[in-house]
Formats: structure tokens, C-alpha cells, sequence
């Protein structure tokens, strides 16, 4: 509790330090929260919270990414690699930290969507169950770019591209049968996807998508431990060679 | 009946030690012992596999064979638990966050090391009074001096309470007073605290002041392991220097001589086979103005230089 404790503070504080940085990111979200809901993108009442599940997403990714990379370069990083306490845990313990950080600031922009646009907030308890689905998928995938950033610290100049890719092709802003066949068919293995697919049954269609939750929880669990996967193998490579601090 | 007390065991043994990058051998067949509450430093050009030789020692990179015992047990062994009982700092100034302050990297750091935050102000607050950085402690990291960097640094790496203190290049940066405090510390750790210190540095006179032994590593080898004593004793070379006022004329006598001239004083400079004696009364015979005659032996910076001229040969 005391490791997750520090870990807390010193993110709370990299926020405080940077936080001009993310008043403008905030802002930025705003505007293409608004911007889609408002004009070319979807309107269905599912689309906050899509937006929310890649608003998280995106949080992780470069978060992740970006920390990791900066340690890194200022050798911070190998300080974490001799405590008593695995960096893995250090990292779940950051990604837990982002999420909720990134829910904070999501949650802030669909209110100000509730005070101005009178946006409307359905929801049902089913979604809880995606949500937390999904939240597993996450943890796999800073784990993923956690490792990918370990080996290749420029990985963070790439994060906003993956980024803006996954919100255009994961079937919120634009519905899945529009999107290319092949991009339909990795759809099936993209929790992001198939969160976002599940809500708008539950939500817009009144249905419980049984199927599509199995599937979900699975794929999640399947990208937890392809994660874990990643990060052994590159943790074990980095003992065998030594970090690459290089940028 | 173990007749051995505590304090003679080795901390570290390392036993026929290889790594390899890529088919390149860096570490070649090292044989070292580490003995409780000892300082020792380890030496050699860039690229010998000092920094590689630590790292390894830490369990922060893999060998390739061999062995590496910390208080009887393969460093494997431990896991992450193994930084309990170590204190690591590799880049000086670069193990901190720069837009927290001072006393936040400890709460941070102390964090990691489980510690409660009562403890960590308590023991925190007592470290950076010692190196006489309290009243700076909520600055930000990044807004310190290089030689307060690796003053804060050091204070983190002593929140816990290592057996073994890693510091690589640990006076870089730091004024000649810093400097001073920072080995009396390091040597007070070691004599009081039992902790064994393991360094690197290039800075001749730290080596000199703060070194129980040293290690001489050159192409992934220990080449020679001693007393610093014994160390200077081996390789340095007493030197001998007159000082006489002027230019020296074309004696034939001194035309072989070494010799400098700076400041209207030429430095005659005596090799062992030259006879000081001779050359003295030589420059007495011929009038000139003697100011000083200094005799300088086992010097560490003559050894290391002698140490290495010898490879070179």
C-alpha cells in the first residue's frame, strides 16, 4: 500500500509540475468530444461512454509511454530496477494511477457536456462488467507499451498516431460497417472494439450481448497476459544486454 | 566451530565471473572479495568493464558464468529482495525526478523502500542535514547544483540501511569542500556502520583519500587487487625535482636531463637511474640558484599511470 501510496503522490506531483500541459489536453479532448458529438460523428446514446472507453485507452497509452521513456533518459528508470520492490508492480500500480486520473478528466469534459450541451447520460449496470473487461485489457496494454518504450524509448513519439487510430477504427465515431473488412475482422480481437460494440447493444438496443462480454473478458485476459508475456521477455533481454538509455 | 568472526567474512565473492555482449567478451574470468565495512575502488580506462562489473554486481545485468555470492547466496537468489541491503548510485545527479523536490524524491524513493513517512522525514531530514542540504529540501531537484544533486543522490541512496553502498563517479561535480564532507562521510559509513562501499572514480585524490583497497581492471580483467599501500608501493615510482632559478646553460652535464621551464624557474626532473647527488652538486659547481629540491614517492596518480604505461609496453 505504502509503494502504491508513493507512486501516487509522485504522479500527482508530475501533474502539478506539468499541469499546464494538461489543462491544454483537456481542452483538447473537449473539443473533439464536442466536435463529433456535434457534428460528423456518432450521435447515439451510447457515445459518451465510447468516447470514455477510448478516452481511457489513450490515457494508458501515452502515459505509459511517456513516463517510461523519460526515466529513461534521465536514468531514473534504473534506480526503479534496484528497488526492493518489481518494476512491474511499479508500473501496474501507474496504470491503475492514469486510469483513474484519465477517468477524472473525462468525467470533468462530459460534465461540462451535461451543464452546456444538456447532454444526456444513459447507462446500465451491465456496463460496469465491460468496463471493468476492459480495464484488464488496459492493464495489458501499458504493460505492452511499457515494454515496447523499455526497449525503444522513441515509442513515444508514436503514441498520439496509435492513439487517434484506435478512436477512428474501433467502431465508436465511425460504425464498424463502414470501417474496411479487415479492419472489421481484427475488430473481433480489439477489446477497445468490442467494448465499445457490446455498450452500443446494451445501451442503444436494450440487448444483453452475452456473447460479445464472453468474448470481451476473454480477449482481455488473453491482452493481460500478452502483456505480462512482453514484459518478462523484454525485462529478461534488458538484464542480459543492459537497458539501452539512449534516446 | 566457525572461528571466522563476522566482520572477516567476505559481503561479496565473486568467483570466475564472464559476461559477454555479442560475442564480445567484457568481463573476463574476475576473482573478487568484498569484506564487510571496507571501501574499495575499482579502476581501469573507459571501456574496461567497470560500469559492466557493477551493473553485474547488482543483478542489474545477467553473466554468462561463474558466480556472485552476497552474504553466502547467489545474488539470483534474492529476487528483488537483494536491494534491501543496497544503496546504488549510478549517474550521480541523474537518479532523481526533477520536477519534484528534494524531500519528495525521498518520500518517493523511501516509498519504494517501504518505509513509513514519519521515518522516511525523520532519517530524510537527518541525511540532508549531515551533507548539508536541509535547507534546501524543498527545492525542486532540478533546480539544485550539480554537487546538491549528488549530495541528495547519496541521501537516497542511505534512507535504507544498505550493507553495501554502489556509488559510481560519487564526487563528480562537488566543490573541494563537498568534496572533503562527502569522504568523511563515506568513510564514517564504513568504519561505524560496517557498510561496504564499492566505487568508481576518476578523480585520483578521492581514490586516494577514501580506498581501502583497489581493483585495477583493464580489458575485462582484474590485472591486480590490493592495499592502496600496497598498491603504490608496487607501481609508483619515487620522483625527485630541483627547481633552479633561470634558464639552464648548455652544461654537458645536464644535456640529458628532463627538463621544464615555467615562470623563470626550470624543473629538473630525476629519474632513478640519474644520480640527484651528482646532478646537485653540478648545479652548485656551476653557480646556479637552487630553490627546491622535493622528493615525491608512491604517489597513486604516478601508480595508476605506471600501471597502465606497463600494459601499453
Amino acid at each position: 500500500m505504502r509503494i502504491f501510496l508513493a507512486e501516487c503522490k509522485r504522479c500527482s506531483l508530475e501533474i502539478k509540475a506539468y499541469s499546464a500541459s494538461y489543462i491544454s489536453e483537456m481542452m483538447m479532448t473537449s473539443i473533439v468530444f464536442f466536435g463529433l458529438m456535434k457534428g460528423l460523428g456518432d450521435h447515439s446514446k451510447s457515445y459518451y461512454l465510447t468516447f470514455i472507453y477510448w478516452y481511457l485507452a489513450s490515457g494508458i497509452i501515452s502515459n505509459g509511454s511517456i513516463s517510461t521513456s523519460q526515466e529513461k533518459q534521465t536514468g531514473t528508470l534504473q534506480q526503479l530496477l534496484l528497488k526492493p520492490v518489481s518494476f512491474l508492480k511499479i508500473v501496474t500500480y501507474r496504470n491503475i494511477y492514469w486510469l483513474g486520473f484519465s477517468l477524472f478528466q473525462i468525467v470533468f469534459v462530459v460534465l461540462i457536456g451535461v451543464l452546456t450541451v444538456d447532454l444526456k447520460l444513459y447507462f446500465d449496470i451491465k456496463i460496469l462488467l465491460v468496463g471493468f473487461s476492459l480495464f484488464i485489457a488496459l492493464q495489458g496494454l501499458g504493460y505492452i507499451i511499457t515494454s515496447m518504450t523499455l526497449k525503444t524509448a522513441k515509442i513515444g513519439n508514436f503514441v498520439s498516431i496509435i492513439s487517434y487510430i484506435l478512436l477512428f477504427t474501433s467502431g465508436g465515431v465511425v460504425s464498424n460497417s463502414s470501417l474496411p473488412k479487415i479492419i472489421q475482422w481484427i475488430n473481433n480481437f480489439q477489446p477497445l472494439a468490442l467494448a465499445i460494440k457490446a455498450t452500443k447493444s446494451i445501451i442503444d438496443y436494450g440487448k444483453t450481448p452475452t456473447d460479445l462480454i464472453i468474448r470481451l473478458i476473454f480477449v482481455s485476459v488473453i491482452y493481460l497476459m500478452l502483456g505480462l508475456i512482453i514484459y518478462t521477455k523484454i525485462y529478461k533481454s534488458g538484464k542480459k544486454y543492459g537497458i539501452d538509455n539512449n534516446y | 566451530m566457525n572461528l571466522m568472526n563476522d566482520e572477516d567474512q567476505a559481503i561479496y565473492k565473486i568467483e570466475n565471473l564472464k559476461k559477454s555482449y555479442r560475442k564480445k567478451e567484457v568481463l573476463k574470468n574476475i576473482n573478487l572479495e568484498i569484506k564487510r565495512g571496507e571501501i574499495i575502488t575499482v579502476i581501469g580506462k573507459n571501456g574496461a568493464g567497470k560500469s559492466t562489473l557493477l551493473k553485474t554486481m547488482m543483478g542489474l545485468i545477467s553473466y554468462d558464468s561463474g558466480s556472485i555470492k552476497f552474504n553466502n547466496k547467489e545474488i539470483s537468489s534474492y529476487g528483488h529482495s537483494l536491494y534491501k541491503d543496497l544503496g546504488v548510485i549510478l549517474e550521480g545527479q541523474n537518479n532523481l525526478y526533477s520536477y519534484i523536490s528534494a524531500m519528495d524524491n525521498l518520500y518517493y524513493y523511501g516509498g519504494l523502500l517501504g518505509l513509513k513517512k514519519s521515518e522516511i522525514k525523520e532519517k530524510g531530514e537527518s541525511l540532508l542535514k549531515e551533507l548539508d542540504l536541509h535547507e534546501h529540501r524543498n527545492k525542486k531537484a532540478g533546480d539544485l547544483s550539480t554537487g546538491m544533486k549528488q549530495k541528495l543522490g547519496i541521501s537516497i541512496a542511505l534512507l535504507g540501511t544498505p550493507k553495501v553502498l554502489f556509488l559510481d563517479e560519487p564526487t563528480l561535480g562537488l566543490d573541494l569542500i563537498s568534496t572533503k564532507e562527502l569522504i568523511k562521510k563515506l568513510k564514517g559509513l564504513s568504519k561505524n556502520h560496517n557498510i561496504s562501499i564499492i566505487l568508481t572514480s576518476h578523480e585520483v585524490s578521492t581514490v586516494d583519500e577514501v580506498s581501502d583497497r583497489i581493483a585495477y581492471l583493464n580489458n575485462g580483467e582484474i590485472e591486480f587487487c590490493a592495499h592502496i599501500d600496497e598498491f603504490k608501493r608496487k607501481f609508483a615510482k619515487s620522483k625527485k625535482v630541483i627547481s633552479v632559478k633561470g634558464l639552464l646553460r648548455n652544461e654537458r652535464e645536464f644535456i640529458s636531463l628532463k627538463q621544464s621551464y615555467l615562470n623563470e624557474v626550470t624543473k629538473i626532473h630525476i629519474d632513478e637511474k640519474s644520480n640527484s647527488n651528482k646532478i646537485l652538486a653540478d648545479l652548485i659547481k656551476y653557480k646556479y640558484e637552487i630553490l627546491d629540491f622535493s622528493l615525491t614517492q608512491n604517489e597513486l596518480e604516478n601508480a595508476i599511470i605506471n600501471l597502465s604505461k606497463g600494459e601499453n609496453e
